[in-house]
């Protein structure tokens, strides 16, 4: 039994192995990092990336924590709006440095947007969507000048190029370098420069030593852990200092850990079900308000998603501007007897909510199918119209209410084969009086009555269109107490780790 | 001893499954008053994340593992089992090209075969039972010929040969039931091996799809709880240990005694 | 025998075999890989240019054939997760879950040889009931959930072990990447804490994961050892008055070398089959891991390259394990 005494020697020296601490300057961050699959700002189309991208580029504009429906300068630091809206002109700051030590200048910032423009990978679509094109980019003195088609409200334009597509990029840096290199490394003037990379595990971030502001930390480690309980395993035994995934459940174990804390985030991403109004058995408008009347969707929340997000009725979402403030109705079921099949993602929250909306149709006489799958699956399906309903999840491409708007409503071409597969197309939803509205609102220059006109839009949506908007997401971030620093804005973009400070 | 352990867990997992709707209730019924709660007088095995019982649902999980047992059986056995019939009696290149291909079957990787097949034609029990049942088959084919080899040289089927019986009268008729008997000894010792890849596929989100009670998915179901709420996913974990075992038991005991028969 | 021809002439035909059946695979699915690959929000034009790149386009045969070029030149295509070649990640991920394999590998003979031996010289006595009580064990558990058992007593509960990982994280930068076996890299590196690191978090999942093969091998192991020192040439030795633990080496073990090489082999296949769910359950960042997020994302070109190393690897296990049974019967003849 020689062999079974050394395992047990090798037993006995492993619990040296677990006692070692992380180092007081490295941030370990577990997360999800699953949908990472380039860096280069002019690819990035997932959370995962604008997250990693917000530490490692900057923008002309930004957002003061918690101010976030309110632009201010980042890497500009001032503009001006002249020829009423249609031009805008931004003066550098003189101090940004990339991480290759060189100043960043007006050069960087229409290069970075022409290549944005020049790739046309989805990231293309959020800078034309204020109409950008290379021609309309000019650099006078120094300074980054923008011509645009038409005057649009100023939000709207500030919040586009305060998004991931806007980052600014060393163009010197890269310009040795093989295409798809910035896939995979950095050259930015934010406060970290990648250090490594190995998809599906890990990414390191270093510190930025030519930022004016360093970061607190030397090192971000961001580790991927799918599972939220090996999340908070990790972090119970101080492998991690922090961990982003936990659901509700485990939120409320934690407070048996009295050197643990927890901070709740409010996210602009909406949870929503989705009615495809292209089946004959949903094409009735009694079906819809079967449908919508027979939830009780404050109860499902609080049930499924509990701390994780909060009952939210309107496609804008709270902290945007123009977001409604009328909470869903009480159910009153009106039995509407169908079978139905029920798209949804299959893990926590989305598929405990589909559990929760199956038994709740249930009782309205409605029988319901849940078909789970994996996200691209369900999304296959969902582009195809081949659902009768789906639970689904949208972020906002930018912070402003036309992000969402638009694509919730806008369905100028309903047939199968159409270009723009907005989610208002693939329920098969048009409503003139609706897209209507998206145009009017964008042009409103005064956002009072920019802010009436989305609260019209959503009076519409509620009455008829499509979507059951459920919930609002709140990102709970558990960690060891006494952290603090951490900057985690409703968009992707706006999660930052550069005055993260330890215990 | 052992074996008789093994037909009572088999047995308990037959008679759960019978009469598991009389016996545990609905599980699938949500109480979302009722979460996570520990195991008590009203609820023997406590409550899950959406208020189900979870007794009710160990209980309501024994049909499911036990149809998808008898389901894989039913496909691959039967398939293997003619495979192996016609190319052990035949012989020649039928039984070159057969085996060949039981080979080629054998020696891929079958989990991650049954994986990917589940992968792609789309999660769901129907699935998992087709791709578990597509990658079993080979092992009852070699059986089947080992046994069917010998016996093509036995004298009744020589005489059978000369009266002018036809091949397929002769596997038919004469082979597949001599060939039956070891054939669902093999079964039986694959059975355990079935629990256990139909709960893995379970676990993974492939298998049976919510809100069957399938003890693999409610295992992964109750993960996000371990921690704080040990039940959620212990309980139907020990119910694929407990069911498995019994097969093995089983299996081994039926062996042994067919093992001494054919010594003797 | 047929002579090596004929045995490569088998092995290629297996091959081909994996290779149709990876392929079948893959086109079944009901995912549409062109979306996975760009995303939801993309234009209708980079869609069909993206089509078109991929070959979907073509009569199937077509394709086929051009997949089996492309695995003749170790092309895989890029994976759509990780958006890098398929071959550079199996190289990237397949050390991790041959570390893994071959420690429970190792623990497995660890156990499982001394526990038959012990079983076989016992027989019908204690020890021969813990072998069949070990055995029973890891052939019934379901794998995941023992290692989730195993996290929450030994990581969560207890501390002993390291935790989901290869390494603690903090040191994962620290260690250059030689071999891609953490263990190994740690000692050319003279790193000692990586090194204590890397034992710590293997032992769990190796443990878990080598329970099968220490179960197989310890029930080998007994039932070739009974069979052997039944043999009249033993009895023969034992009245010659050799003592007992010799007999059972020399006059038992050494004959039963054939099927036991060849029990180790076919368990090392299914350590590596089984690392699937290991690996998920403690987050190892191996080749079951990286298999199952491509299955799950419909990444073609990944599954299919993971699912082929796989199948290469089990069949070149199987021929190494006849070739060295051959040999093995061969020389006691």
């Amino acid at each position: 039994m020689r062999a079974a005494r050394w395992a047990l020697i090798l037993l006995g020296l492993t619990p040296f192995a677990a006692q070692a601490t992380v180092p007081r300057d490295t941030l370990v961050v577990a997360t999800q990092l699953d949908d990472l699959i380039s860096l280069d700002p002019a690819e990035i189309f997932e959370i995962g990336g604008a997250e990693v991208a917000a530490n490692l580029y900057r923008r002309l504009i930004g957002f003061e924590p918690g101010l976030w429906d309110r632009p201010v300068g980042d890497l500009a630091q001032i503009w001006q709006v002249e020829r009423e809206g249609r031009r805008y002109v931004f003066v550098l700051r003189t101090d940004a440095r990339f991480a290759s030590g060189r100043t960043v200048n007006a050069e960087d910032v229409v290069g970075s947007w022409r290549r944005v423009l020049a790739k046309d990978k989805a990231p293309a679509a959020v800078l034309r969507s204020i109409g950008l094109s290379p021609e309309r980019l000019s650099i006078a003195q120094g300074q980054v000048a923008i011509d645009l088609p038409e005057a649009l409200a100023p939000g709207l334009v500030l919040a586009v190029l305060a998004s991931t597509a806007a980052s600014v990029i060393d163009l010197q840096a890269i310009a040795d370098k093989p295409e798809g290199w910035l896939g995979r490394n950095s050259a930015g003037a934010g406060a970290f420069e990648l250090a490594h990379w190995s998809p599906q595990e890990r990414v390191t971030l270093r510190r930025n030593p030519h930022h004016p502001q360093p970061a607190t930390m030397a090192r971000i480690v961001l580790r991927h852990v799918a599972e939220p309980t090996t999340q908070r395993l990790m972090l119970q035994r101080g492998d991690v200092d922090l961990a982003r995934n936990l659901g509700p459940d485990l939120m409320a174990g934690l407070g048996r850990f009295p050197d643990l804390a927890v901070a709740a985030y409010p996210k602009a991403a909406l949870y929503y079900l989705a009615v495809n109004r292209r089946r004959p058995t949903l094409a009735e408008d009694g079906a819809l308000a079967a449908i919508k009347s027979a939830l009780d969707v404050p109860a499902l929340v609080a049930a499924t998603l509990g701390a994780r997000g909060r009952p939210h009725a309107g496609i804008v979402p709270a902290g945007f501007l123009g977001a409604a403030e009328e909470g869903h109705a009480a159910p009153k079921p009106a039995p509407w007897p169908a079978g139905l099949t029920l798209d949804v993602r299959a893990a926590p929250p989305t598929l405990d909510l589909a559990e929760a909306i199956q038994a709740q149709l249930a009782k309205a006489g409605i029988a319901v199918a849940i078909q789970p799958g994996d996200s691209k699956t369900v999304l296959t399906r969902y582009r195809a119209r081949r659902h009768d309903l789906v639970i689904a999840r949208w972020a906002p491409d930018f912070a402003d209410p036309h992000a969402n708007a638009e694509p919730f409503s806008r369905n100028p071409d309903n047939g199968d084969a159409a270009g723009e597969r907005t989610p208002a197309w693939r329920n098969g939803w048009v409503d003139a009086e609706a897209m209507a509205l998206v145009e009017q609102a964008v042009r409103e220059f005064d956002s009072e009555r920019r802010a009436a006109l989305y609260r019209r839009l959503q009076a519409i949506h509620r009455q008829r269109g499509p979507f059951v908007i459920l919930a609002q997401e709140v990102e709970i971030v558990a960690m060891r107490r006494g952290l603090a620093g951490l900057v985690n804005g409703p968009l992707p973009e706006m999660l930052r780790f550069e005055s993260v400070t330890k215990p | 001893m052992s074996e008789r352990i093994g037909w009572a867990a088999v047995g308990l997992l037959v008679a759960l499954a019978v009469l598991g709707p009389w016996l545990g209730g609905d599980p699938t019924a949500q109480d979302l008053g009722a979460r996570l709660l520990p195991p008590s007088a009203a609820h023997w095995f406590g409550t899950d994340h959406l208020g189900r019982d979870l007794f009710a649902r160990v209980v309501g999980g024994a049909g499911i593992t036990l149809a998808i047992v008898v389901l894989v059986v039913a496909v691959s056995a039967p398939l293997g089992l003619v495979i192996g019939a016609v190319a052990g009696t035949m012989g020649g290149a039928v039984e070159a090209v057969l085996m060949r291909l039981t080979d080629i079957a054998l020696a891929l990787p079958r989990l991650v075969l049954a994986l990917a097949l589940v992968a792609a034609l789309g999660p769901g029990i129907e699935n998992a039972v087709l791709a578990i049942a597509l990658v079993a088959w080979p092992s009852y084919a070699r059986v089947a010929r080992a046994e069917a080899s010998v016996l093509r040289q036995a004298d009744f089927i020589l005489a059978l040969r000369q009266m002018g019986a036809g091949e397929t009268r002769i596997v038919l008729v004469h082979m597949l039931p001599l060939l039956a008997g070891s054939v669902i000894v093999r079964a039986t010792l694959d059975m355990a091996g079935i629990v256990l890849t139909a709960a893995g596929l379970g676990f993974l989100g492939l298998g049976a799809q919510p809100p069957m009670p399938e003890w693999g998915a409610m295992v992964a179901q109750g993960r996000p709880y371990l921690l704080d709420q040990w039940w959620v996913a212990t309980l139907p974990g020990a119910a694929i240990l407990i069911v498995s075992l019994g097969f093995n038991l089983l299996g081994d005991g039926l062996r042994d005694r067919i093992d001494l028969r054919s010594r003797e | 025998m047929k002579g090596w021809p004929a045995h490569l002439a088998a092995l290629a035909l297996t091959a081909l075999g994996l290779l149709a059946a990876t392929f079948f695979i893959g086109r079944v699915v009901p995912i549409d890989p062109v979306l996975a690959a760009i995303g939801e929000r993309a234009p209708p034009e980079a869609y069909r240019t993206m089509r078109e790149a991929f070959g979907l386009d073509r009569p199937v045969f077509e394709q086929f054939l051009r997949y089996l070029w492309q695995v003749l030149r170790l092309d895989f295509g890029d994976s759509i997760l990780t958006a890098r070649p398929v071959a550079r990640d199996l190289l990237r991920v397949f050390p991790a879950t041959f570390e893994l394999a071959t420690v429970a590998m190792l623990l497995g003979i660890g156990f499982g040889l001394p526990l038959g031996v012990a079983a076989a010289f016992w027989h019908g006595r204690w020890p021969d009931a813990l072998a069949r009580g070990v055995a029973l064990l890891g052939y019934s558990v379901p794998v995941f959930w023992l290692g989730l058992m195993g996290l929450l007593v030994f990581y969560a509960g207890l501390g002993w072990t390291g935790g989901p990982g290869r390494l603690a994280i903090w040191l994962e930068d620290d260690l250059p990447r030689v071999t891609g076996l953490m263990t190994v890299d740690a000692v050319l590196a003279g790193h000692w804490a990586a090194l204590a690191s890397a034992l710590g978090h293997l032992v769990l999942p190796a443990s878990v994961l080598g329970l099968f093969s220490a179960a197989a091998i310890a029930r080998m192991t007994r039932a070739a050892l009974i069979e052997q020192l039944a043999q009249d040439h033993v009895t023969a030795a034992r009245a010659r008055g050799i003592p007992e633990w010799r007999v059972v080496l020399r006059h038992g073990l050494r004959p039963a070398a054939a099927p036991l090489v060849n029990t180790v082999a076919l368990s090392y296949g299914h350590l590596l089959e089984g690392s699937v769910l290991t690996e998920i359950v403690f987050a190892w960042p191996g080749l079951g891991l990286y298999l199952t997020q491509a299955l799950l994302s419909a990444d073609m070109n990944a599954v299919l390259g993971a699912t082929l190393l796989v199948g290469v690897l089990f069949i070149g296990l199987n021929a190494l394990s006849d070739h060295l049974v051959r040999r093995l019967d061969a020389r006691s003849r």
